[in-house]
């Protein structure tokens, strides 16, 4: 369980004029919301959020806001964050005031541990889910979710009901969708074949006119 | 070549590229994607000469999405015709693309390698691009 301390400022003017003005000074406009609290709309410097994220559990890291207000020794976590597309700076933060004692959904990373058999073979591992939707305490959200692949063949797929989540920690899903996968063809066989295979096109965004 | 099986009109106006991207800016399927800079059409052509350039570099070693999709008509009139007599012929596919627009994504390489792919399939795109990493951390649901 990582945490960390933010100063924040209360923000007084609301809107887009009031956002703008705040970035104009170099800082992000931001709001706190959460069951029992008004929604309070704040201003911080994105260097110290920045810092704040910086530890292993990342966006779950556990965030005490200090400042003048209201939400002064409020335990928050990140919500959402509005990137900006290009310069790849926040735009807007989004925080979640949190109760310690409740269970709460988190997003938390999948990383694979080891080299697959199938990507010996000239297979390749594809993450089909980077992130799992997981039901734990504050205190109790893993860093990630490590998924032991040495044993995979090529064609072989983990599913989210064979995954081993610690304790106290669980998953909510109707559908047992897939995690990763190890894809591809042996070694021997791909010496005829096409370069072509791997290329998907994916159901990109409808650009509209 | 990419282009739609079927469309509702033939023929399209030219329109207008106004602002940044307003969808499609995030990596969604791999680890590194190339993002455009600029605006301006892409062409069919393009968008397979690019992914080709991609694929040659990294054999079969990984796996590689078109984010992007020529759903545009262009039209064009036959050499040497006078003008008027209506609008041509569809001719090719392009898509528009924005500012902020994930190209390309890809995954099951190294950085280094997913770098020099995306570098060579920049070369036969007609806009200024970016390559974007993912970054590794959790978020609440």
């Amino acid at each position: 369980m990582a945490k960390s301390v933010l100063n924040v400022e209360p923000r007084v003017r609301m809107g887009k004029g009031g956002s703008r003005k705040v970035r104009r000074e170099g800082l992000v406009p931001a709001v706190v919301y959460g069951k029992g609290i008004d929604p309070l709309s704040l201003r911080l410097d994105p260097k110290a959020l920045q810092q704040s994220v910086a530890t292993d559990a990342g966006w779950n890291t556990l965030i005490t806001l200090k400042g003048d207000g209201p939400f002064d020794g409020l335990v928050v976590i990140l919500k959402d964050m509005q990137i900006d597309a290009i310069r790849r700076t926040p735009k807007h933060v989004d925080f979640l005031a949190i109760d310690l004692k409740k269970t709460l959904s988190v997003m938390v990373p999948v990383h694979p541990v080891g080299k697959s058999q199938g990507e010996v073979e000239g297979g390749s591992l594809q993450l089909v889910r980077h992130e799992l939707e997981l039901n734990c305490l504050p205190t109790n959200i893993p860093t990630s979710i490590e998924i032991d692949v040495t044993k995979l063949n090529i064609s072989d797929v983990v599913h989210i009901d064979e995954v081993d989540l610690p304790e106290g920690v669980e998953s909510q899903h109707d559908v047992n969708y897939t995690v990763l996968t190890v894809v591809g063809r042996k070694a021997e066989e791909v010496e005829e074949g096409a370069e072509e295979e791997e290329t998907v096109v994916a159901e990109g965004p409808a650009e509209e006119e | 070549m990419l282009m739609p099986k079927k469309v509702k009109h033939r023929k399209q106006f030219k329109g207008r590229m106004k602002g940044a991207a307003r969808g499609g800016t995030e990596l969604n399927f791999g680890d590194f994607g190339l993002q455009t800079l600029d605006c301006g059409w892409l062409s069919a052509r393009q968008i397979e000469a690019a992914r080709r350039a991609m694929t040659r570099y990294i054999k079969r070693g990984g796996q590689i999405w078109i984010r992007c999709f020529p759903d545009k008509s262009l039209t064009r009139k036959p050499a040497e015709t006078r003008m008027g007599k209506g609008k041509g012929s569809p001719d090719s596919w392009v898509c528009v693309v924005r500012p902020g627009m994930i190209l390309y994504e890809m995954q099951g390489v190294t950085e280094d390698i997913a770098r020099e792919a995306f570098r060579l399939a920049a070369h036969k795109l007609p806009m200024k691009t970016k390559i974007v990493v993912r970054e590794e951390a959790g978020h609440e649901a």
